[in-house]
């Protein structure tokens, strides 16, 4: 049995019965996300028994919407490493709220974002060869290799990050059995002593340390999938930082937008307040404004080497009959609009800050497809004498059911975990407890050490007399 | 009345008459041209090259999967030597075997005649090639420290024996990886010999060994003639050693696999160590 303090047991009381029921309302949400989910499946079903010719990706588009899912899946799972490693290794006091949602996007985020690289895919059967015929010096393997040791990471992060709650949950009076044997199972005889604390915060620490620089690499390497490619728009030194900025960016924006979510519809008000929009804000807004360097950057160096396909993507981009609404919409709104509303303290509220999000976070989107799309269509040898849907890429309604469904079940997975863990932690850890340890134990030692030096001083001096 | 059945004659004989010139139109051949050339390579081989194309709207157009015959002509008869038949460029080859019964005329002429029987499609053509055996034999000279390519050309006269060929145009070349490359050429004298200067800054191989061929192209008696000869007058070229990156290769260079081992085990280390505290937690 673990003792709790008064406001987690309010805290447990509060989530507890959460977890165990459903609202009239929170049926229809659910019914809405399995009707899109049914919707993939049906579209998944199509592109299996008709092949990939369901798409809008042929010989020269070889990538489309498919690829754009998975890079901003996976750049969304930047809320949770990012933002929980650093807030939890600065101990930053407004980071309980937040922190396990931002884990969650990780988690989910990450597990999702691939699954588009094998729609993306033909001859799945063939699957296994990655593993048996993988080249090392490959991109793609490194992309596989970052990727799943970076779910694990992110899964032991979060499952860290919830053993307190397990334990708490464990003790709780709820009548299913497989819930209290879940939670037993989970909480890993977890009873809050001293040495037990010790060493969860040590493993936090550690993953915490860890996740950072994985999460950096990860996408690092999805950069370097487009940067190492001799492809117009791609091939360029700064696509590594501009991804990860890019995706932290949108990361946070997601966060933002769960925050919103999980405050009006599970009553969080007293848990997630304006403080933590403000401080996220700021962070999405500094995110923006780095955001926003480095795509001028990228942009104006590409124009100024005026490398004649560099500027054929580049006419693209600003020609109004091609991409130029799409390009306005990324490179401008969805940059400075989030900067001027969390700058300017009269626009900057709950729900502003939030709709900023949701425009970033579908700017980052169209991004992604900006720098996918354009370039495939421009490709380093003339075409001549082709139909225009084998240089032209559109997505087809299989495509979009199966990207809106890969969102729904983003929201669904939410849902569920919402259902086995609080989205808040209800178990803080007191993390001054662990710093006066500490000072204390680094006085000790300095005592000790300082007692040693001054009989070793006065043994030399009763050798010396 | 007299319209309804003027009518009625027109659509009769227009019946009869357009499948007919359909027919006709359908039946019309294109003509057929045939080139054939002789040729005697470095080995004493000698081949018959034959090129067959269709004229069709005014361009010639090679005639592919076509069976030519080969025959060889004597004063008294004529010998089939071969059927073969044309590649996707509309040429066949005829290789000249002992076995091939090639007779030369009393004036000492090999005398050839390809044809084509003709297909739906092409006329038939036919064509001859008389030619007078020579040889050409290439030799390496060196006066002090010039080097000088010697080339000699003959064709058995009376009784066997060589006689000059006058005025044969010799090309010289070297004999690259992929191609010939020109680097000369000269006229034979009245003792059907020609002299050529070797350049001293032919590039080699790494030992300065180089392979120089002779050529008399095309000539209107003998054909193509063709010698060659290996000699170590050129400039040796080192090597040039590929520097490897690995990144096409099967194996990836070390660095990478270094790396990437040094990575994925800092980061599993990691894992593995809060996996034995979550251990600890349990125990404790």
């Amino acid at each position: 049995m673990m003792e709790l303090d008064q406001k987690s047991t309010r805290a447990l009381k509060f989530f507890a019965p959460q977890m165990v029921t459903i609202s009239k309302s929170g049926i229809f949400r659910l019914i809405l996300l399995l009707i899109f989910i049914v919707g993939g499946i049906y579209a998944l079903l199509v592109q299996i028994i008709e092949g990939h010719v369901v798409t809008g990706m042929r010989d020269n588009v070889v990538w489309g919407i498919y690829i754009v899912n998975f890079i901003f899946f996976i750049g969304i799972s930047y809320a949770g490493a990012l933002i929980s490693g650093i807030l939890h290794l600065l101990r930053v006091k407004w980071r309980t709220p937040i922190i396990r949602i931002a884990e969650i996007i990780t988690v989910i985020s990450t597990f999702i974002g691939p699954i588009y690289i094998l729609l993306c895919m033909g001859r799945l059967d063939r699957l296994h060869h990655l593993a048996v015929f993988g080249r090392i010096q490959s991109p793609i393997i490194w992309d596989v290799l970052a990727i799943s040791t970076y779910l694990i990471g992110s899964i032991i992060f979060l499952y860290l990050a919830s053993i307190r709650d397990m334990a708490a949950l464990r003790d709780y009076p709820f009548e299913s059995k497989w819930r209290n044997g879940v939670y037993k199972f989970f909480a890993v005889n977890y009873r809050g002593t001293s040495r037990q604390n010790r060493y969860l915060d040590r493993a936090l620490d550690t993953m915490s340390a860890i996740i950072i620089p994985l999460a950096v690499l990860v996408h690092s390497v999805l950069a370097w999938i487009f940067g190492m490619t001799l492809r117009p728009g791609w091939h360029s030194t700064i696509f590594a930082p501009y991804f990860v900025v890019a995706a932290v960016f949108s990361g946070t924006g997601v966060l933002i937008i769960a925050l919103w979510i999980f405050r009006r519809f599970y009553n969080l008000k007293s848990y997630i307040t304006k403080i933590h929009f403000n401080y996220l804000g700021i962070i999405l807004m500094i995110l923006g404004a780095l955001y926003g360097y480095f795509t001028f950057s990228e942009y104006l160096t590409s124009w100024y080497g005026s490398e004649t396909w560099d500027m054929e993507v580049l006419y693209k981009l600003f020609d109004t009959s091609e991409y130029w609404w799409w390009f306005f919409f990324a490179a401008f709104i969805g940059v400075l609009l989030p900067i001027i509303v969390i700058l300017i303290p009269k626009f900057r509220n709950i729900n502003s800050i939030t709709a900023v999000s949701v425009i970033a976070v579908a700017a980052l989107w169209v991004k992604r497809y900006l720098i996918i799309i354009p370039t495939l269509e421009t490709p380093l040898l003339p075409l001549q004498d082709m139909r225009s849907e084998y240089i032209r890429y559109s997505p087809t309604l299989v495509e979009w059911l199966l990207t809106f469904s890969g969102v729904a079940t983003f929201f669904l997975f939410f849902f569920l975990f919402s259902k086995l863990v609080p989205i808040v932690p209800v178990v803080k850890a007191d993390d001054s407890v662990n710093y006066s340890q500490l000072r204390k134990t680094v006085m000790k030692r300095i005592i000790k050490r300082k007692i040693k030096e001054e009989k070793l001083k006065e043994a030399k001096k009763i050798e010396h007399l | 009345m007299k319209k309804f059945i003027l009518h009625r004659l027109f659509a009769v004989m227009l019946t009869l008459v357009l499948p007919l010139s359909l027919l006709s139109q359908t039946t019309k051949k294109d003509a057929s041209s045939l080139q054939l050339g002789y040729h005697k390579k470095y080995d004493n081989t000698q081949l018959i090259r034959a090129v067959i194309s269709v004229q069709k709207d005014r361009r010639y157009s090679p005639l592919a999967n076509v069976v030519l015959k080969f025959y060889s002509l004597s004063d008294t008869s004529i010998t089939l030597l071969d059927k073969i038949k044309t590649n996707d460029e509309g040429v066949a080859i005829l290789i000249i075997q002992d076995h091939h019964d090639i007779t030369p005329d009393s004036l000492g002429m090999m005398n050839f005649e390809v044809e084509f029987e003709g297909n739906k499609t092409a006329e038939k053509a036919t064509e001859t090639l008389q030619v007078k055996p020579a040889s050409l034999v290439l030799s390496f000279l060196q006066k002090d420290t010039t080097k000088y390519i010697e080339t000699f050309v003959t064709t058995p006269g009376m009784g066997n024996i060589p006689v000059p060929v006058e005025s044969a145009y010799i090309m010289y070349y070297i004999q690259g990886t992929f191609e010939l490359y020109n680097f000369g050429e000269g006229e034979t004298d009245e003792n059907g010999k020609s002299i050529f200067e070797f350049p001293i800054d032919m590039p080699g191989d790494t030992a300065g060994v180089l392979t120089v061929v002779a050529k008399v192209e095309e000539h209107d008696d003998h054909g193509t003639l063709e010698a060659n000869g290996v000699i170590n007058w050129g400039k040796p070229v080192p090597l040039v050693v590929e520097k490897k990156r690995g990144l096409g290769d099967t194996d990836a260079p070390l660095w990478m696999v270094y790396t990437l081992i040094i990575l994925l085990s800092v980061v599993w280390f990691h894992y593995l160590y809060v996996i034995y505290l979550i251990f600890k937690i349990k125990t404790d």
